[in-house]
C-alpha cells in the first residue's frame, strides 16, 4: 500500500479499534483522541517506508504505545496510579464488583499496557518486549505481576480469564 | 488464549459513550503533514501538534542572539517577570477568550516553546510560544514583506475582510507596528484549520491554532461553529503579553488556577 488514499483507507478502517486500544492505555477518552490522533500522524509521516514493514498494526501499536508512556513520563496527566489495595472487594456481590476497565486502571501504566497488548490483543510475549523496547524475561515477569494485582483487584480466578 | 478476557473487556467497551470520531484522520493527515515538512527542514521527531514552532526554534538557534539575550540564548526574566509556563499561558488565554464552554485545559514546556491548548466550545484553540528570541522572522524567507496597515492597525479584520493574499497559505505581511503576521491553511484539518504566526520587532514569536469541524449529522461541506473568529485569533496572538518571559502576576495567577496541569500529549522517537 502506497500513497495518501492507502493511508485513509489503513486510518479509517483501524481508528475505531485504536481508539479503543488508547482508551484502554489512558482511561481518558480525550486523551485517546490525541494518542489516537499521534499514532496515525506518525504513521503517515512515515507511511512510505512502514508500507514495507511486515505487519502495519503490529508497528502502530508500538508507535501508540511508545507515545502513551512518553506522555506518562513527561507529566502526572492526572491520573492516580496507586500501589495499594483498596478496600477488600466482595466479588459475589456484582453490584460492589470492580469491573475489569477499573481494575485495569489501577496498574502502573507499563504493566496495564502489557496486559492490554498481551491479553486484548493476544500479542506474543516477544512481540510486546519488543514494542515496549524490553526483554521477553521482563514481559513475562511484568505479566504475571499485572495478572496477580488484578486478580487482587478482582477477587476472581485471573486464569480463568487469560489462559 | 485470553478469549473470556477480550469478551470482558469488549463488553465493557461497548458500555462506554466515547466522543465521535469526526476528523479524527483528518488532522492525522494534517499533522503528519506538518512532521513531515518538519523533517524536510531538519528537524527530529516532535509533537505532531506544533511541529513547526519547534522548526521555527530550530532556525532560531542558527541565528546570532540579539543584544537582549542571555549568552545562552533563552531569554531572562526581568524584575516583574517570570519565565513564561504553560499555566500562565493559559491565564492570558482564557482570560482573552470570547465567552463559550471552555475545557481540556492542557500544556506543555519543551527546549524551544511553550504551548497551552483549550477547547472552545469543544473546537481547539491552542497558543505556542518560542522560547528564543528571533533576530528576524523564520517563516517569511519565500514571501518579500509588504506593509498592509490593514493587519497591523486595530480594530483587526475579520476573515472575510482579509486581504485575498493573507488568507492563502504562507503569506506574510508586515504591520504597522514592525511585526510580521503569517496565515496558514490546513484544509483537510477541520479542528486546526486556521493559524496565525505573529514574529515580532523584540524577537518574539508566537502561534495561534483555531478550526472548527462540521456539524455532527449536518452536510460535509457545512462548516461547523468556528472555533474562533480571524479577527479574534488575530487579536489574541498579537497581545504583547506573550513571551519567553510574562508578567508575574499571570505567572503565579497561573499555578493558582491550573494546578496539576495535564501535558499536551506528543510523539515519542521510533
Amino acid at each position: 500500500m502506497r500513497g495518501e488514499s492507502d493511508f485513509v483507507a489503513y486510518a479509517e478502517a483501524r481508528v475505531a479499534r485504536l481508539r479503543q486500544r488508547a482508551y484502554l492505555l489512558c482511561h481518558d477518552w480525550h486523551l485517546a483522541q490525541d494518542l489516537t490522533q499521534i499514532t496515525l500522524a506518525r504513521l503517515y509521516a512515515s507511511w512510505r517506508r512502514i508500507t514495507k514493514v511486515e505487519n502495519i498494526d503490529a508497528y502502530a501499536a508500538k508507535v501508540m504505545v511508545r507515545a502513551f508512556l512518553d506522555h506518562k513520563r513527561r507529566k502526572s496527566s492526572g491520573e492516580i496510579v496507586t500501589d495499594s489495595v483498596p478496600e477488600q472487594v466482595d466479588a459475589s456481590t456484582p453490584d460492589l464488583r470492580l469491573t475489569l476497565l477499573e481494575a485495569l486502571r489501577q496498574l502502573a501504566p507499563r504493566e496495564r499496557a502489557i496486559v492490554v497488548l498481551r491479553y486484548w490483543e493476544d500479542h506474543s510475549v516477544d512481540a510486546v518486549a519488543e514494542m515496549l523496547d524490553t526483554t521477553p524475561g521482563v514481559v513475562k515477569t511484568q505479566s504475571m505481576r499485572a495478572l496477580s494485582r488484578l486478580r487482587t483487584l478482582l477477587g476472581t480466578d485471573m486464569a480463568a480469564l487469560v489462559d | 488464549m485470553g478469549e473470556q478476557f477480550r469478551r470482558l473487556v469488549d463488553e465493557e467497551l461497548s458500555a462506554q459513550q466515547p466522543p465521535r470520531l469526526d476528523g479524527l484522520v483528518a488532522r492525522a493527515v494534517g499533522d503528519g503533514r506538518r512532521i513531515r515538512r518538519g523533517r524536510a527542514l531538519g528537524v527530529g521527531s516532535v509533537a505532531a501538534a506544533v511541529v513547526l514552532v519547534v522548526t521555527g526554534g530550530a532556525l532560531l538557534l542558527a541565528q546570532p542572539p540579539p543584544p537582549h539575550q542571555s549568552p545562552s540564548g533563552v531569554v531572562t526574566a526581568g524584575t516583574d517577570e517570570l519565565p513564561a509556563t504553560p499555566e500562565a499561558l493559559l491565564e492570558l488565554l482564557t482570560s482573552l477568550l470570547p465567552q463559550g464552554t471552555v475545557s481540556g485545559h492542557a500544556g506543555r514546556v519543551d527546549r524551544d516553546w511553550i504551548a497551552a491548548r483549550v477547547y472552545l466550545n469543544q473546537n481547539i484553540v491552542q497558543i505556542s510560544v518560542a522560547r528564543r528570541l528571533s533576530p528576524s522572522p523564520p517563516f517569511c524567507v519565500s514571501a518579500p514583506p509588504r506593509s498592509d496597515p490593514t493587519l497591523g492597525s486595530t480594530p483587526r479584520p475579520d476573515a472575510s475582510e482579509l486581504p485575498p493574499e493573507l488568507a492563502a497559505p504562507g503569506i506574510c505581511d508586515l504591520r504597522a507596528d514592525g511585526s510580521y503576521i503569517q496565515r496558514f491553511e490546513e484544509p483537510d484539518n477541520c479542528a486546526e484549520r486556521t493559524g496565525f504566526d505573529v514574529h515580532r520587532p523584540d524577537g518574539v514569536s508566537v502561534r495561534i491554532v483555531t478550526g472548527g469541524c462540521p456539524t455532527p449529522g449536518g452536510p460535509e461541506e457545512v462548516p461547523g461553529e468556528v472555533g474562533l473568529p480571524a479577527s479574534t485569533a488575530v487579536a489574541i496572538v498579537s497581545d504583547s503579553r506573550w513571551a519567553p518571559t510574562m508578567p508575574a502576576d499571570l505567572v503565579t495567577a497561573g499555578v493558582i488556577h491550573f494546578p496539576d496541569l495535564p501535558d499536551i500529549p506528543g510523539a515519542t522517537p521510533g
